[in-house]
């Protein structure tokens, strides 16, 4: 069996996204939405439904679990929000998902800049 | 908007939430379900504070999206850690649906037979729905095409002693209530006129308008495109001439190189200064494109003038029920105030969409419920095709139970068999809908109103399809989960086979009633519209045509030009050869504009105010009665000594005795009558009776009515009345009026057979739709019954062939066969009896000379219907009784 983090990659862009707002964090589930929207510059907006079914995806693939809520948290309306936290293995994947993305970005910037000292 | 409840989920959220969290697969919405549903309050309310409306609907949507997401690549469950795996198996819910989608239409596709008469079964029944509610819809249902409709109201009045009857209204009466009235924004008093536009080069057009009291645009909350719009001070009598012209008017007959406002147009020979120029989609009212002000000499032309019809506005903060209430308020006012004119009159305003309609919203409504009824029996067919066709494939399902198939597979796939028979029909009823529509507005008469603009559109394919696939879907669950619950068990033949015969004779007994209850409903419309045809006019129509003149103030100032007018009018006309009478009337029948007039008796007491009898007055020539063929039946008729300076004479028609002179001959007796217009009047004497015409529409009977001598009362309106024995010259005539004056045009031309066949026109409509409807209705289910007793008759070869064998005869069989269809057609006319007794009631206003049970049409109905029921059932029984044993046997 190969290591699981291998397997989980690469990550989907909400995805990626999700897991880097929760690295700042532990957040309930609008809060993730916000982050996601926010961090993506607007470029990726999912609706509540997708975000809460890779929510269950990487909680099944044991990149994120719920969590105790903080202390004191932001004052919501109604019953107390779930708290949704980034996973040690959460992490790893994330920080092995970079390392593949910066690989691509410096595959990319050669090539390119090759291709435009040719052009 | 900060309400009490800020802190929680609002409560719209919190009922639907948790029902449609049941989308969700179960253990994504255990785990997930609550914080889900938080973390939309959490959106919503982010969204509110940014001014946006979250609208349910939103959700609604997001919940669904996400419920079959979820369903067609699950997460499978959260619970304890597993192996990630991130995508679910291929095998989701998508594929089986589409596997089975494509299997479905494979069946069906290997069925032709089959499959086509389902779907065309449907299709008829949604195309003839589709059809009528494009109509109903355009017409009715559309709310009018200005801002805030339902604020716009009509306004009419009504007298005590004719409470039913809503009339016109003067231009006083309008301007008083203009002023007082509250709760009105704004109100104009309108009256559909026709002008003659006198194009650069000379020749005349005739021109739709509308005479205002002020401007219409303001009520309809329309501004002018150019220049501005009238206001109650162009109403003068005395003041400049001016009109508003439609963008349309504009871009066809004015010069585009100048601007319109400013232009002047020559109207009926005066010369007007156009003010402004409205929106080209306005036409109001009936397709107007000019609009004047009424220039009425409100001192000539007083209180009891009417001749207006009101339309306004609510004024904001105000509902009906407040206009109603000031109006009744208003209404008493004006009695007293002016008890002459107004003593029992009530003012009342009504939605002015209802208004314009005029009951024909009753009639395409009642037109909607008949189409419905074509659709349950088309539905009623469907259901019993598709009953027969999951019985016969039961020996296929119970396999496919045996192999493991569950009980939702199967009816899924049945349902999704069906889908696709509802989504044809949807299609090829909306198609076979464009085809019905174009029918329809091809024999909807002239007379119809607003049938422009009717269209299919999205609206109606949206109807169509929703139709065809809730009936398709409500059908097939039934059969559905029967077959589904059966199969599981045996795959023997089954026990329900009987409950199914039954289920399918009951649908036919339902189909058959409601065949019969539309039967009878056309054929009441049928014997209305003979009673129209034969109904006695009083007069013969056969070679009558007729056109109408109306001479502009200029010209023909005095009374004298005008008479002068008809005289050598009628003399031109008569030298045209074919041309056997002539003669010349103000409102002849059917024209559309009789006038109505108080008179008294000079030999009676002056009646109280408000309490003067009325009758309906025709200023003739003295050749119109002999052209009408009106007969005399006492005393003289008018000739040309009736003239000016002689003695003022009339005539009047037997309803007028025995209305108002039953006991005394009325010849001789001096009558003094009250007609507006500013004319001065001498009591008349009477001095002939003629017989009773009908004056309008063919169902309101005769009116008293009062000839007067066009010679001793000149009115500048002329209908003119010619009997030929051709068809009509309307070229001779038309160089005719020219010679007597070139710039009058011929307005309505027609002949009188046509005018009272447009009177006919609406319940021909509704006759032939009825018609239509039933006979679509009788063939369906008559194919329904083929249908049953077919497969009944296959169904019981065997049982039939065996009795044959122990010495039978095929005449008993074919005899039994028949009877056992002829039973179900029994029970359904008894039931299709209830519904007529029940249902033409609603038919009764549409009906005239017919009762609405009538025997007659009761009994053509039923034999109708056991006879196309007799030709329905001798396939099957024939067949029935050429069973032939051994081939019968070896099947089985």
């Amino acid at each position: 069996m190969s290591s699981p983090v291998d397997d989980l990659l690469p990550l989907s862009a909400t995805d990626l996204h999700v897991l880097l707002v929760l690295c700042g964090g532990a957040l309930y589930g609008y809060a993730i939405l916000q982050g996601v929207v926010e961090e993506s510059d607007s470029r990726l907006r999912p609706d509540l439904g997708a975000l809460y079914r890779g929510l269950a995806r990487l909680t099944r693939a044991g990149l994120v679990r719920e969590v105790e809520p903080p202390t004191n948290p932001p004052p919501s309306p109604g019953r107390p929000r779930r708290y949704y936290g980034i996973t040690t293995l959460g992490r790893r994947v994330v920080e092995q998902e970079l390392a593949r993305l910066q690989s691509v970005l410096d595959l990319a910037s050669t090539r390119l800049s090759v291709g435009n000292e040719t052009r | 908007m900060t309400g009490p409840k800020k802190g929680s989920m609002p409560r719209w959220l919190r009922l639907l939430g948790p029902i449609l969290l049941l989308l969700l697969p179960r253990e994504f919405r255990r785990r997930y379900g609550d914080d889900l549903l938080l973390a939309i309050d959490d959106w919503r309310r982010d969204r509110r504070a940014r001014g946006w409306l979250p609208y349910p609907l939103l959700v609604v949507v997001l919940l669904i999206k996400t419920g079959l997401a979820e369903r067609a690549r699950p997460t499978v469950p959260v619970s304890g850690y597993q192996a990630p795996v991130i995508t679910a198996g291929r095998r989701d819910v998508v594929d089986i649906f589409l596997q089975d989608l494509k299997f479905a239409w494979r069946k069906l596709w290997k069925q032709p037979a089959f499959s086509s008469l389902a779907v065309l079964t449907l299709a008829v029944g949604v195309g003839v729905n589709a059809a009528v509610f494009g109509i109903l819809d355009a017409v009715v249902l559309q709310p009018l095409p200005y801002p805030e409709p339902e604020n716009l109201i009509q306004m009419r009045r009504t007298e005590a002693a004719d409470p039913g009857k809503l009339k016109s209204l003067s231009q006083l009466d309008v301007e008083d209530i203009a002023r007082d009235a509250e709760s009105l924004e704004s109100l104009v008093g309108y009256q559909t006129t026709s002008v003659t536009w006198i194009a650069p080069d000379g020749s005349p057009e005739v021109v739709r308008a509308g005479a205002l009291t002020s401007g219409l645009l303001e009520v309809f909350r329309l501004a002018p495109v150019e220049g501005r719009d009238l206001t109650s001070s162009d109403n003068l009598p005395t003041g400049p001439r001016v009109v508003v012209v439609s963008q349309r008017f504009a871009d066809s007959h004015l010069d585009a190189a100048e601007p319109a406002v400013g232009s002047t147009l020559r109207l009926d020979g005066e010369a007007f200064e156009v003010v402004g120029v409205a929106p080209r989609e306005f036409h109001f009212p009936r397709g107007a494109q000019l609009w004047t002000p009424l220039f009425n000499d409100t001192e000539g032309c007083g209180r009891g003038c009417r001749m207006l019809t009101g339309v306004g506005r609510i004024a904001a903060g105000h509902n009906p029920e407040a206009v109603a209430e000031e109006l009744g308020v208003l209404s008493s006012r004006m009695e007293q105030s002016y008890p002459e004119d107004n003593l029992g009159t009530a003012f009342h305003a009504r939605d002015l969409q209802t208004g314009l309609l005029g009951g024909v919203d009753r009639s395409l409504r009642l037109l909607m419920g008949s189409v419905f009824l074509v659709l349950l029996i088309a539905a009623s067919n469907l259901a019993g095709l598709q009953m027969a066709r999951t019985s016969s494939r039961r020996t296929e399902f119970s396999v496919r139970s045996a192999l493991g198939a569950a009980r939702g597979r199967i009816c899924l796939l049945v349902l999704l068999e069906t889908l696709l028979l509802g989504l044809g029909g949807g299609v090829i009823g909306f198609l076979l809908g464009v085809l019905a529509m174009r029918i329809v507005l091809w024999v909807a008469p002239s007379g119809m109103p607003s049938f422009e603009g009717v269209g299919l559109d999205s609206r109606v394919f949206l109807f169509s399809l929703v139709v065809a696939l809730s009936s398709a879907l409500l059908l097939a669950l039934w059969p559905a989960w029967r077959l589904a619950a059966r199969t599981i068990g045996s795959g023997v033949r089954a026990t329900g086979d009987r409950t199914e015969i039954r289920a399918r004779n009951w649908l036919l007994v339902v189909e058959v009633a409601l065949c019969l209850g539309l039967l009878v409903g056309a054929g009441l419309l049928l014997r209305t519209y003979h009673g129209l045809l034969e109904a006695d006019l009083g007069f013969d129509p056969q070679g009558l045509s007729s056109f109408m003149v109306a001479l502009p103030d200029k010209g023909y100032d005095v009374p004298e030009k005008v008479i002068s007018f008809a005289d050598r009018l009628e003399a031109e006309l008569g030298s045209i050869p074919g041309v056997v009478d002539v003669g010349s009337a103000l409102g002849r029948p059917f024209s559309g504009n009789t006038i109505g007039t108080s008179f008294r008796f000079m030999d009676e007491p002056e009646p109280l105010p408000g309490a003067s009898p009325s009758s309906r007055i025709r200023i003739v020539t003295h050749g119109y009665l002999d052209t009408l063929r009106i007969p005399l039946h006492s005393g003289r008729d008018l000739s040309p000594v009736d003239r000016q300076g002689a003695q003022p004479v009339l005539l009047v028609n037997e309803e007028f005795v025995r209305r108002f002179s039953p006991a005394r001959d009325p010849i001789g007796r001096e009558v003094e009558i009250d007609i507006g217009f500013g004319l001065e009047e001498l009591p008349r004497t009477i001095v002939g009776i003629v017989g009773d015409t009908l004056t309008e529409s063919i169902t309101d009977g005769v009116e008293p009515e009062l000839f007067i001598p066009q010679a001793q009362m000149a009115v500048p309106w002329l209908s003119v009345v010619l009997r030929t024995e051709r068809e009509s010259p309307w070229t001779e005539i038309a160089a005719a009026v020219q010679r007597v004056d070139p710039h009058l045009p011929l307005r309505n031309k027609e002949t009188l057979v046509e005018a009272i066949d447009e009177a006919r026109g609406p319940t021909r409509f509704y006759l032939v739709l009825m018609s239509g409807f039933s006979a679509i209705a009788v063939f369906l289910a008559a194919i329904g019954l083929y249908g049953v007793v077919s497969h009944m008759v296959t169904r019981r070869s065997r049982e039939i062939a065996i009795r044959m064998a122990l010495g039978a005869a095929s005449g008993r069989v074919v005899r039994q066969v028949l009877a056992e269809g002829m039973k179900t057609v029994g029970f359904g006319i008894a039931l299709g009896l209830v519904i007529a007794v029940l249902g033409t009631r609603l038919l009764e206003s549409m009906l005239f000379g017919v009762e609405p049970l009538d025997p007659l049409v009761l009994a053509f109905g039923v034999l109708g219907l056991i006879s196309v029921s007799l030709l329905a059932l001798l396939v099957p029984a024939y067949r029935a009784g050429r069973v032939s044993a051994t081939v019968a046997l070896k099947e089985n």
